[in-house]
């Protein structure tokens, strides 16, 4: 039995909110007897898209993160609410209109924060997968229609297939120790979870401060190495997909210019600013001794 | 200041109005049942201020004073804050004994004069102003809600 499933690729979405609008555009003033009643046209979209800024200008990195319904496999508003929600054959979970009327004691069974409220109608709802577009024989949700950059892909396989496209190709869910089961997963989720570590290298060449390409550069933790990389044109480099909250790092950088070293603790994304080369001692022409008195 | 063009409003169009886009909340923020325009502002700044994410502040200079809602991000420097040009709102109220404008009329700060002598070239794009909490949030709050 194919089911369905949404990929969301983490780093496309640029926060347009095109999926937003295009939702509401389907769901407010329409009523899809059997799928959702009409969506309140104010107030908590179905579809969110959240935020999160990294580092610091001029190396400051944004990721929009879209969240919406899961569509949950063993979901936490099912267990709750009984037969006013109920799962589709093809995977689709379905907040029934009639039946949940009244109940807004639903809202606060999904632990993704994903049922919003319409006070109109009464209806407690989420993103419902656009099912009424599909059982017309759509191929995707309005969603994925109308985003201008990719984010989207929703794709029908049996789980067993879905599984291993996960693993092969690193799909991962949100908060995967609640074990639901979402069927919605993200590609390229540690760009929303880890952090990076940055910095931009500089010399005094001829008495003026120049960005210096291709220094080595190399982090430690704990005094052992655990990665290099080389700057780039600007002077700039990057270590990235380091664990929030990773402690206390140091970073060295050598180049025929000198060399600079800086310690940091990690909680989130660092710029450490210009690191400017200086001679080493070893480097240096020896300096005379001072005459003595 | 810098205001530029609005990201999710065509200039006026689609904005206020009770449109779609009105609901978003990167757009207009909903404070206290007021969906007011974003500002933007550095952490530095912010802190210097004891601004919070999405407390109400007063954008103001010698033309006039405007509240936002406080965007607080890294994605602008300190010493300077974005907002957007072409809010479709301009609501002057007065709330204890201060006159603010809650629109978003962020034109109301920059100056009408030309860029240029003798053309018509007209310059909402940035100007200098200088930000605070805003002390009449709960007032306004309160006035809101009665």
């Amino acid at each position: 039995m194919s089911k369905w499933n949404l990929i969301i690729n983490v780093g496309r979405c640029e926060n347009c909110h095109n999926c937003v609008i295009a939702d509401r555009d389907e769901h407010v003033g329409n009523d899809f007897p059997g799928y959702a009643a009409p969506a309140a046209a104010v107030g908590d979209s179905p579809i969110r898209i959240l935020r999160r800024v990294l580092g610091t200008a001029p190396m400051v990195e944004t990721t929009y993160l879209p969240v919406m319904c899961n569509h949950c496999d063993d979901a936490p508003c099912m267990r709750y609410a009984g037969d006013a929600i109920r799962k589709r054959d093809d995977g689709i979970v379905i907040i029934d209109p009639v039946k949940a009327r009244g109940r807004k004691d639903i809202v606060g069974s999904c632990p993704y924060g994903a049922i919003v409220w319409n006070e109109e109608h009464q209806a407690p709802q989420t993103w419902t997968f656009d099912a009424h577009l599909l059982d017309q024989g759509w191929k995707r949700p309005r969603c994925q229609q109308a985003c201008p950059t990719g984010v989207f892909e929703a794709v029908k396989l049996d789980d067993a297939a879905m599984k291993q496209k996960a693993a092969g190709e690193g799909l991962r869910v949100l908060e995967p120790d609640l074990a639901t089961k979402p069927r919605v997963w993200y590609r390229g989720l540690e760009r929303w979870e880890t952090c990076f570590i940055g910095g931009s290298v500089s010399a005094e060449v001829a008495g003026v401060v120049e960005c210096i390409q291709g220094a080595k550069v190399t982090l430690f933790q704990g005094g052992n190495p655990i990665a290099t990389t080389v700057s780039d044109g600007f002077g700039d480099f990057r270590f990235d997909n380091l664990p929030k909250d990773g402690g206390a790092y140091r970073v060295e950088v050598s180049h025929a210019h000198g060399s600079a070293r800086r310690d940091c603790v990690l909680g989130e994304s660092v710029y450490l600013g210009e690191l400017r080369l200086v001679r080493t001692e070893e480097t240096v022409k020896p300096r005379l001794s001072p005459a003595m008195p | 200041m810098i205001a530029t063009h609005s990201r999710y409003s065509f200039h006026t169009q689609a904005d206020g109005k009770n449109s779609a886009v009105n609901q978003v909340e990167d757009h207009r923020a909903l404070v206290g049942g007021h969906r007011f325009y974003l500002l933007r502002l550095n952490p530095e700044d912010a802190a210097a201020r004891g601004i919070r994410h999405r407390d109400l502040v007063k954008i103001f200079n010698d033309r006039g004073a405007v509240i936002c809602a406080a965007d607080i991000s890294p994605l602008v420097l300190p010493g300077v804050v974005k907002s957007h040009e072409a809010s479709a709102e301009f609501q002057l109220i007065e709330v204890a004994g201060e006159t603010v404008e809650i629109g978003g009329c962020l034109n109301m700060l920059t100056p009408d004069r030309s860029q240029t002598r003798g053309t018509s070239s007209m310059a909402p794009n940035s100007c200098l102003v200088q930000v605070e909490k805003w002390q009449g949030a709960e007032a306004l709050k309160l006035a809101l809600a009665a």
